[in-house]
């Protein structure tokens, strides 16, 4: 195994052996690792000395089922935290076969010049690619498997990341061709400011990923495949309606927000749901069942074709359907589907994309509702980067303050996901006190207190909320360092033999001898890290906290956010405060 | 009394199915003044789910718990994403 590391002040790339500190080390437990020690807390995103970090997860490139997910790492120009966006798509895989542990880009060219970087079985190299600025991802995608070859993993930035705004994600070239997004944070602008318009990766003979004792790693790959096929949720719930089965269920929950965080049920919640989605792909011939990478078990996303039956987009998520649908309120699914193609296309997150078009509602800058109107927003200004995209594309806080609105459902300067915190109380935690800004999958309370995953929790109430937020922050700090798609947590918290089969993977992979208690001292060691930086960057426990509006009662259930901060501090106790009370 | 019902994902079809009618929107179920939620499972052709999550007027509640006129059931089998 090996790191590369690709300078772009001087056009250098060096390869360098593993350090003993990193060896146990993958995914996000490895991007944060190495942005902690490498990246200075308070630099600027966008500088010279921010580091972008790729990192496939302890199990990637292996026949773990759902083992391809990678993890990208930064100080993020969105929150100025560290984070660790997590991506689908091919190139996880890609890199563990070539033996990448971790590929770090870092510098900022001295020209004006934009450059790619191909990555193969000889190492990195940089090369010149003024021709592919300006191209959206999907054309680019597809420009450079032309040139490099149909099987080559593409880690790719649109025009937002071009331009540097916040809300540029990074693309990931799915088996299809199509893309997924390292969405969360901003990443793209780091992309975008280090000149690096796209990253190929050819595993064309690829040494593979060694296995210490490959007979107990297919057994606990057996083991852990047949715990998620048996799992009603990974494995009937999400192959056949993907994500957006939510809508209703959260909707009935009342805690789906609905504009921009007023209400928490929508009216038009089922002309959007996954019931609709699955029944309009039938209909017009798309695929309902979809992988993100090769190998996956629970194969959650789809492709959702246009009313002729030609492609719109694809990996059409609830996240993206219940933001610029109940948060927007547009009820036309078609339209969001073309909103999303934009999105992906553009390279921005679709989450802080509906985030900020709320806002920007109720900003005057257009009516809720009004897909159309938005389209255009979206392709014309924040594609373009005219004035008013520049400051829409620099997310919802950044809106927030351009129109006066001071209803801006952030923490960090993140958009707040698809469950009001103060009827889905734990993920409200989550939001507050997250590493990485607001962000459902950081900790993600819905499974206990509305799916009946892992015991329950109420969801109205306090009681059990911090513990509850804390833990599955912790083991989903871990889980993010396996490489394995977090959704195998619906699995492993109900079923204790999937969960050990986890485990079990890792120490026939490296001829370990961990456990249970192991993994969660990893996880508390990743959060401990990035809190770590975050203080160093400025931040304090006065940062975990929501906005103020959230003290207004919501109405089904007209429950309000009730935490205090004392309550809240409560969650990060496995860690030193970062500030004493004041 | 009436109950307000809407049934959600693989049970829509199950139900529809059952009851010879749409399950698409939400419907009525008519009910002795007693019954709990068991049995309006039954009356519906969910008696038998293994798994269901029930949703009474936004709030999780158990198999005894009693029905009241206007309640409104949302019925899921088990569901995941985010």
């Amino acid at each position: 195994m090996k790191i590369l590391r690709v300078n772009m002040t001087d056009l250098t790339v060096t390869e360098e052996s593993v350090p003993a500190e990193y060896l146990g080390l993958g995914g996000r437990a490895l991007t944060s690792a190495i942005v902690a020690k490498e990246v200075k807390a308070t630099c600027h995103p966008l500088g010279p000395n921010n580091k972008l970090v790729f990192a496939p997860g302890l199990l990637s490139g292996t026949s773990a089922p759902s083992s391809g997910r990678l993890s990208v790492g930064a100080k993020s120009p969105l929150t100025g935290t560290i984070k660790e966006s997590n991506v689908g798509g091919t190139a996880s895989q890609q890199l563990a076969k070539l033996g990448i542990k971790a590929l770090i880009i870092e510098g900022v060219p001295v020209e004006d010049k934009y450059y790619m970087v191909k990555v193969t079985k000889d190492g990195a190299t940089i090369l010149e690619a003024q021709e592919l600025v300006g191209l959206g991802n999907y054309e680019l995608v597809k420009t450079l498997a032309s040139a490099h070859g149909e099987k080559t993993g593409a880690l790719t930035i649109g025009s937002a990341g071009e331009n540097k705004m916040a809300l540029a994600n990074i693309s990931a070239k799915d088996p299809s061709g199509n893309l997924r997004s390292a969405g969360r944070g901003g990443l793209g602008a780091v992309m975008g400011a280090k000149k690096v318009k796209a990253i190929v990766i050819d595993d064309l003979d690829a040494p593979g990923v060694s296995i210490a004792n490959a007979e107990k790693f297919k057994e606990a790959a057996r083991v852990l495949a047949k715990g998620l096929t048996e799992h009603p949720v990974t494995g009937q719930g999400l192959p056949t309606y993907g994500t957006n089965i939510l809508v209703n269920i959260i909707n009935e929950a009342g805690g789906l927000p609905t504009k921009n965080f007023r209400l928490a049920r929508f009216d038009a919640a089922n002309k959007i749901s996954g019931e609709t989605m699955y029944d309009t792909i039938l209909k017009r011939k798309g695929n309902p069942t979809h992988s993100c990478h090769n190998g996956c078990v629970i194969r959650c996303s789809q492709v959702y074709n246009d009313a002729d039956g030609n492609y719109l987009t694809s990996g059409f998520e609830y996240e993206t359907i219940w933001g610029f649908g109940a948060n927007c309120c547009i009820e036309d699914l078609d339209d969001i589907a073309k909103i999303d193609w934009l999105c992906d296309d553009i390279g921005i997150d679709t989450i802080e994309t509906a985030v900020t078009a709320a806002v920007a509602m109720d900003g005057g800058v257009l009516d809720f509702g009004d897909g159309k109107k938005l389209t255009e927003i979206i392709r014309d200004e924040i594609g373009k980067a005219t004035a008013l995209g520049r400051i829409l594309g620099n997310g919802a806080d950044f809106t927030g303050k351009a129109f006066g609105v001071t209803r801006v459902p952030t923490v960090k300067g993140q958009g707040m996901p698809a469950y009001d915190p103060r009827t889905v109380k734990g993920v409200g935690l989550t939001y507050a006190t997250s590493t990485q800004g607001a962000d459902h999958t950081a900790g993600y309370s819905v499974a206990t207190n509305i799916l009946k995953v892992g015991g329950y929790v109420n969801p109205l109430t306090k009681e059990g909320n911090v513990d509850l937020s804390r833990n599955l922050q912790i083991a989903t700090a871990a889980v993010d360092s396996t490489g394995l798609c977090l959704f195998i947590a619906f699995c492993i918290l109900d079923n204790s033999e999937a969960f050990q089969a986890v485990i079990d993977l890792l120490n026939a992979q490296y001829n370990l001898t961990l456990t249970a208690n192991d993994v969660t001292e990893l996880g508390k060691a990743v959060l401990k890290t990035e809190r770590a930086f975050n203080e160093a960057a400025g931040f304090t426990n006065k940062h975990d906290r929501l906005p103020e509006f959230f003290q207004e009662a919501c109405p089904p259930h007209n429950t309000t956010w009730d935490f205090s901060d004392d309550e809240i501090d409560e969650i990060y106790n496995f860690t030193k405060p970062v500030l004493a009370h004041s | 009394m009436k109950i307000e019902v809407r049934v959600f994902a693989t049970f829509r079809k199950q139900v529809a199915e059952y009851l010879g009618q749409s399950t698409e929107d939400a419907f009525y179920v008519e009910l002795p003044a007693d019954s709990t939620l068991k049995d309006l499972l039954n009356a519906i052709g969910l008696g038998k789910e293994k798994v269901i999550i029930p949703l009474i007027n936004g709030l999780r509640q158990e198999e005894n718990y009693s029905l009241a006129e206007g309640d409104r059931v949302g019925l899921f089998p088990p569901v995941g994403g985010g």
